[in-house]
């Protein structure tokens, strides 16, 4: 055994570490490389070590608690998915949970609990990811468990129709009960025409209903694999003891071959799509889509910095005008995608009860126009880096949340420690580049609106 | 492991008379204020009730001498971000801010505790939005049987009404009411304050002392909280909505209260029957059957006797049998309790997961505050994670079946009543059912 002291991360860098883990003999288990090292302020180091089968290994100790957070991210979310089959990587992700080769069916939960675990996954268009938040001491039950279902997963008839069933329930759930929901799928789905991001992650239902054994079977052995795997480990643990238990249940593993991707970005639409839905809501809505550039981009930063000034927070020209001093609008947020080709600027926007939207859109419009023909202010641009920093160094505050933003970058830009840039990213924006893409994205002759109506109106 | 350097560094002291409570924190460089006025809700004068919401909302308008939109521009670019959230039994103020401006922001938010404008115009402003805010909560089925479900349990105790007010009663709110609450609840000996985050405690020492100097004295008012009366018998209302592929369906009774000595037994049983994923509720319901998404109970703990309820959101034609199975397992749990392997899982799930109550500053110091505003004992937690070892079977059994009733139940569905009515209306041993529309379910009693 390695002598703990002089494991723990303060004196020994990581290419000694992974030299000490390489050493350990274990039968049937690929090496193990140091690639990098990445520092954020005095006190956080990110390492990325590699397994001869691929499998990236991010490690980031913080003993501040004694909690750790282990994560998976795979490089793989409904874009991956036939276009018939959609739904497919988001139903797998609910069989994950079920028995492997090893572990019984509910086992993985129960044994999760007792630990003190809280475990949950994510599935959308880029990636899937799975996390659990554990006391320190379970850190060896959450490597072995997770290795366990990235190869040795049971599917089974009776156990697949009952998640079908969860997954179609979660669907009326989250968009056919559901205004927003039901909003975004029309949105994505009318802006995007051949790109997969215009299918809703969570499938179409009768597509959900048509899922079989034979496809989740399929995408499984295809894309659960080391080489398509991140691993992310953050909080109080030993550097050297993770690895080699990282190694030892996964380093027996193959590499896959993964299929080559044929998707290519869509460009926006040429002329504005507009659709009306009625709904039973009380008030009129809209959700405007606007093609966003891709994420890691320089446009993209300066597109969250303008989505920061016109709509971010109550300070900002939109909330300002519209919520507050002319009471047109309940409700007004937006958002850009964090997708890894150009995805949609999106804005949400529900009116008062005496109020229509299209008004608001109206104001909007001119809002933005102001922007395109006379850029943004100095003290703007200063509140807007403020805001995007403290929101920021928020989301690194747990463990979890240090751990999704290394886990998300991992997979959609193939770069963990971009969590650490991109502060660094939106610091350079400039005025210029803000009207730029204000010019560039704002174009009202290729947006995509879906107007909601209230049902009795 | 070892070498935990995450124990609470945590310490309390007072300044000008306001309970203050430090979290330090140095890892990223941002820190948290929060205040908590102990006065929340159940405060409200009869007849206005939703004052206290509407005073907190107000405050978020800005202190004196300061218009709306200058108060967030200054929060803003002092890289702020800033809440009030009002409870039954608290005002929460909370404020996030980049390190680097950590003092500024502290003095400016103290400023609009103390000092808000209250100005008509923002009365009027906040009046109006809390009116369409309430039209608003009719797109969020959820939230609309929760509502029913609250209402229909307590009636018109405390517990029963709503904390944002109704139509009616925001409008008979004036501005002298709400300065009245501002005097009387806003005086130092009602105001926790805390800090968590990249500020040591000297240094917030020297600023609150220079911000806090001169708080007001006084006495809150204590408004008298007697028990709920329970309802008697099985109550079912049905929320009409068009268009509803799925039925929120809540089923509920009165459950415990934060000094009941079945309290913690009943809180492992709660958890064994439907907290975690392999409990009884989500087992049956989800994973056996596949019939909803999500399935869980929760049991409330206030200063008198609180809500337990269970939610499941079926599909239309599952809905009368989940209902059903809902009404078998409860039956089954309140009459024979958990047994011993589901109370070792709770257990565990409650003991282990405890360090995620205390792993970042700002939840230690929201715990502590917690602690604060409910004049328990420092050692409360200490106390409860002891107290939680000893539960027995025997304990939790008899607490569930003490305080658990099936024969009194409320049940709600927000459903296309057409489409589950006929098979609701057969659920065994109704003594009440009524189908309300949408757009008057908040009027329901």
């Amino acid at each position: 055994m390695t002598n703990r002291a002089m494991m723990n991360g303060a004196t020994t860098n990581g290419a000694e570490i992974a030299r000490r883990v390489r050493r350990a003999r274990m039968s049937g288990c690929a090496t193990v490389e140091f690639r990098a090292e990445h520092c954020f302020g005095p006190r956080l180091r990110l390492r990325l070590y590699e397994l001869g089968n691929g499998l990236r290994v991010w490690m980031l100790v913080d003993r501040s608690a004694p909690v750790i957070s282990y994560q998976t991210w795979y490089r793989v979310g409904s874009r991956h998915e036939n276009a018939r089959k959609t739904g497919l990587a988001h139903l797998l992700e609910h069989l994950m949970f079920h028995g492997t080769k090893h572990f019984a069916y509910g086992e993985f939960d129960r044994l999760m609990e007792q630990a003190g675990a809280e475990v949950n996954a994510a599935t959308w268009t880029d990636w899937t990811y799975y996390y659990a938040s554990l006391p320190a001491s379970g850190l060896e039950l959450a490597v072995s468990l997770e290795a366990d279902r990235m190869r040795h997963l049971v599917l089974e008839e009776e156990t697949l129709q009952a998640e079908k069933e969860v997954v179609q329930n979660e669907r009326r759930d989250r968009i056919s009960d559901d205004v927003e929901g039901m909003a975004a799928e029309t949105l994505y789905k009318t802006s995007f025409r051949r790109h997969p991001y215009g299918r809703p992650t969570i499938g179409w239902m009768r597509d959900i209903r048509r899922l079989n054994l034979d496809d989740c079977q399929a995408f499984y052995r295809t894309y659960y694999a080391p080489n398509n795997a991140a691993v992310v480990l953050v909080g109080d643990f030993d550097e050297g003891d993770a690895l080699r238990l990282v190694r030892r249940h996964y380093g027996a593993y193959h590499p896959a071959s993964l299929p080559e991707e044929s998707v290519r970005p869509e460009s926006p639409p040429r002329k504005p799509r507009h659709t009306r839905q009625t709904w039973p809501t009380p008030t009129e809505k809209a959700l405007i889509g606007y093609r966003a550039p891709a994420i890691g981009t320089p446009e993209h930063a300066a597109l969250v910095v303008l989505h920061e000034i016109l709509l971010g927070g109550p300070s900002s020209r939109a909330q300002q005008t519209l919520v507050e001093e002319r009471e047109l609008l309940s409700e007004l947020r937006g958002s850009v995608t964090p997708f890894r080709d150009p995805g949609m600027y999106e804005i949400w926007a529900s009116a008062r009860p005496s109020s229509s939207v299209a008004a608001a859109i109206r104001e909007l419009d001119a809002i933005f126009a102001r922007v395109q023909d006379h850029g943004v202010s100095d003290d703007e641009l200063e509140i807007a880096k403020n805001q995007i920093e403290l929101g920021f160094l928020s989301e690194l505050e747990p463990c979890g949340g240090k751990a999704e933003q290394i886990g998300f970058y991992d997979a959609v830009l193939g770069a963990g420690n971009y969590v650490f840039q991109q502060l660094e990213d939106y610091q350079r924006v400039t005025r210029e580049q803000v009207r730029e893409v204000a010019r560039k994205v704002i174009a009202q002759t290729s947006r995509t609106i879906v107007h909601v109506i209230p049902a009795a109106a | 492991m070892t070498n935990h350097a995450h124990r609470s560094s945590g310490t309390s002291f007072r300044v000008a008379g306001v309970r203050t409570l430090v979290e330090p924190s140095p890892e990223i460089p941002l820190v948290d204020f929060a205040f908590a006025i102990c006065s929340g809700s159940r405060t409200d004068p009869p007849g206005k009730e939703g004052a206290m919401r509407l005073l907190g909302r107000t405050l978020r308008m800005g202190p004196r001498g300061m218009s709306r939109s200058t108060f967030e521009q200054m929060i803003a670019r002092l890289g702020g971000r800033l809440s009030v959230q009002v409870s039954r039994e608290t005002i929460r103020v909370h404020g996030s801010v980049i390190r680097k401006h950590a003092e500024a922001f502290l003095e400016l938010l103290t400023k609009m505790i103390r000092e808000p404008s209250l100005r008509p115009g923002d009365i009027a402003f906040a009046k109006r939005e809390t009116l369409a805010n309430w039209v608003h909560q009719q797109d969020d089925d959820r939230a609309l049987a929760l509502r029913v479900f609250t209402r229909t349990l307590f009636g018109s105790h405390a517990y029963g009404r709503s904390i944002g007010g109704t139509p009616r009663s925001i409008r008979a709110i004036g501005r002298a009411d709400l300065r009245a609450l501002h005097r009387q609840c806003f005086v130092a000996s009602n105001v926790v304050f805390g800090c968590a985050g990249d500020m040591s405690t000297e240094e917030l020492r020297v600023i609150a002392s220079r911000s806090f100097a001169g708080w007001p004295r006084g006495t809150p008012p204590r408004p008298r909280l007697v028990a709920p009366r329970a309802l008697r018998g099985r109550h079912l209302r049905i929320i009409d909505k068009p268009d509803r592929l799925q039925t929120q369906l809540y089923m509920g009774t009165l459950g415990t209260w934060m000094r009941d000595k079945h309290r913690l037994p009943l809180v492992l049983s709660d958890i064994a029957f439907g907290g975690m994923f392999s409990s009884r509720l989500m087992q049956a319901v989800r994973a056996e059957r596949g019939w909803s998404y999500g399935a869980s109970s929760q049991l409330s703990q206030g200063r008198t006797r609180d809500a337990w309820w269970m939610w499941t959101h079926p599909q239309a034609p599952d809905t009368a049998a989940c209902a059903q199975l809902q009404l078998e397992l409860l039956e089954d749990w309140a009459t024979s309790g958990i047994n011993g392997a589901e109370l070792e899982a709770a257990r565990n799930y409650v003991l282990h997961g405890h360090c995620f109550d205390v792993d970042t500053a700002v939840k230690r110091l929201d715990g502590r505050m917690e602690i604060a505003v409910s004049q328990l004992p420092a050692e409360h937690d200490k106390q409860e994670l002891r107290a939680i070892r000893k539960v027995r079977v025997r304990d939790a059994r008899e607490a569930t079946s003490a305080r658990i009733s099936p024969a009194h139940l409320v049940i709600v569905a927000v459903a296309e009543a057409d489409r589950i009515a006929a098979q609701l209306e057969q659920l065994p041993e109704l003594d009440s059912f009524q189908i309300v529309s949408w757009e008057d379910a908040f009027r329901i009693n």
